[in-house]
């Protein structure tokens, strides 16, 4: 092939590229996923839950990590707040905007496979990888934290199922798993 | 220049090799706590406040190693050092051991004595006030890792025994 053709072809080539890249796709185009309930009745106990058993400062309650946490355990969303959840120790509570930035940051980790996740009414949850890493299936620097069919595994995953789970009282699964973990020792001291 | 490469690429490998054994977060992390405070040198007391497994951790610079170390303060939004103050830690296994703080507030756990199994709850007490961690700690084992000060959005602020009048 001559010289000059060959040129001709590689600006042809670079030409329909640049054209295409700058006009095949929309500004404000959006991919549309399936995404659980963020609603604060449907999410806050799962947020709250979140929050305690993996928000602690040194943990997931920092900016650092993918997947951040935010509450009143933790990490806070407000520059005016401390985490301290007792009014009478000068604390809040965790404030709806705080599930909220918790939802987004959880949802948007593996928003494909939430998505498939979720149109598969919460079958399959240790596709998500956060789930496999709180089950220890996957590598975790926090370990094995919950089990399959426990309050902490049932809270997430009903979540996922669009389900809210109640144990046999009728208490949420999710309230039932904030006494995780357990401390034989100074945890009994105090009750 | 083909004599020249197998020198090269040798000098290459020589001044490249020592840095991948450098961890630049970590050594940036020790710069960050600066120098030692005037008349106190290495030890027991020194560097109050800040987070002891930077250097104690085992990553160096200091060969003495550690599993638990922080600074507890005697009143709330002070500064003043609370000494012999119990710090009990417990495991999640229920395993426990207690330090005492000496005269900068420090406490620390040797590395030999204990290697606890996190997550791990704390309480100091003195003088039969206990103040208990109502969080627990995950992986940290320098308190100062989270209680730095002041306090904030990021920290509930230093340790300490005794709670101010308006918190």
């Amino acid at each position: 092939m001559k010289r000059s053709v060959w040129l001709a072809l590689v600006s042809v080539h670079a030409l329909v590229a640049a054209v295409a890249a700058c006009s095949a796709v929309p500004a404000d185009a959006r991919i549309g996923i399936l995404a659980p309930d963020d609603s604060e009745q449907g999410f806050g106990p799962v947020a709250d839950y979140l929050d305690h058993r993996c928000g602690s400062l040194d943990c997931h309650g920092q900016t650092s990590r993918n997947f951040r946490v935010w509450g009143c355990e933790g990490m806070r969303l407000s520059p005016t707040d401390v985490p301290q959840c007792s009014r009478n120790l000068g604390g809040t509570a965790t404030t709806p905007d705080e599930h909220q930035a918790t939802y987004r940051s959880l949802v948007a980790l593996e928003p494909a496979v939430m998505s498939a996740v979720v149109a598969g009414h919460g079958a399959h949850p240790e596709l998500l990888t956060f789930v496999r890493k709180a089950r220890g299936i996957e590598s975790h620097k926090g370990g094995s934290l919950i089990t399959p069919g426990d309050f902490q595994d049932r809270c997430i995953t009903s979540w996922l199922a669009g389900q809210t789970d109640l144990d046999e009282a009728g208490v949420s699964s999710c309230r039932s798993a904030i006494s995780f973990p357990t401390f034989p020792g100074l945890d009994a001291s105090t009750e | 220049m083909r004599g020249y490469l197998p020198s090269l690429l040798a000098v290459a490998a020589a001044a490249i090799g020592p840095l991948g054994c450098v961890d630049i977060v970590h050594t940036d992390q020790v710069q960050a706590l600066g120098g030692e405070a005037p008349g106190v040198g290495p030890g027991p007391t020194h560097r109050p406040g800040q987070p002891c497994l930077v250097c104690h951790g085992g990553q160096g610079p200091a060969s003495f190693q550690m599993s638990l170390g922080g600074t507890v303060y005697d009143t709330q939004g002070q500064s003043a050092p609370a000494e012999g103050v119990q710090v009990q830690i417990e495991d999640i296994t229920g395993a426990s051991v207690t330090a005492t703080t000496n005269s900068a507030g420090n406490f620390f756990v040797p590395l030999d004595q204990w290697q606890p199994k996190f997550p791990l709850l704390m309480q100091v007490s003195r003088g039969g006030v206990t103040q208990q961690m109502l969080t627990y700690s995950s992986r940290e084992g320098s308190c100062a890792g989270c209680h730095s000060n002041p306090s904030g959005p990021r920290s509930p602020g230093p340790i300490y025994v005794n709670a101010s009048q308006k918190p």
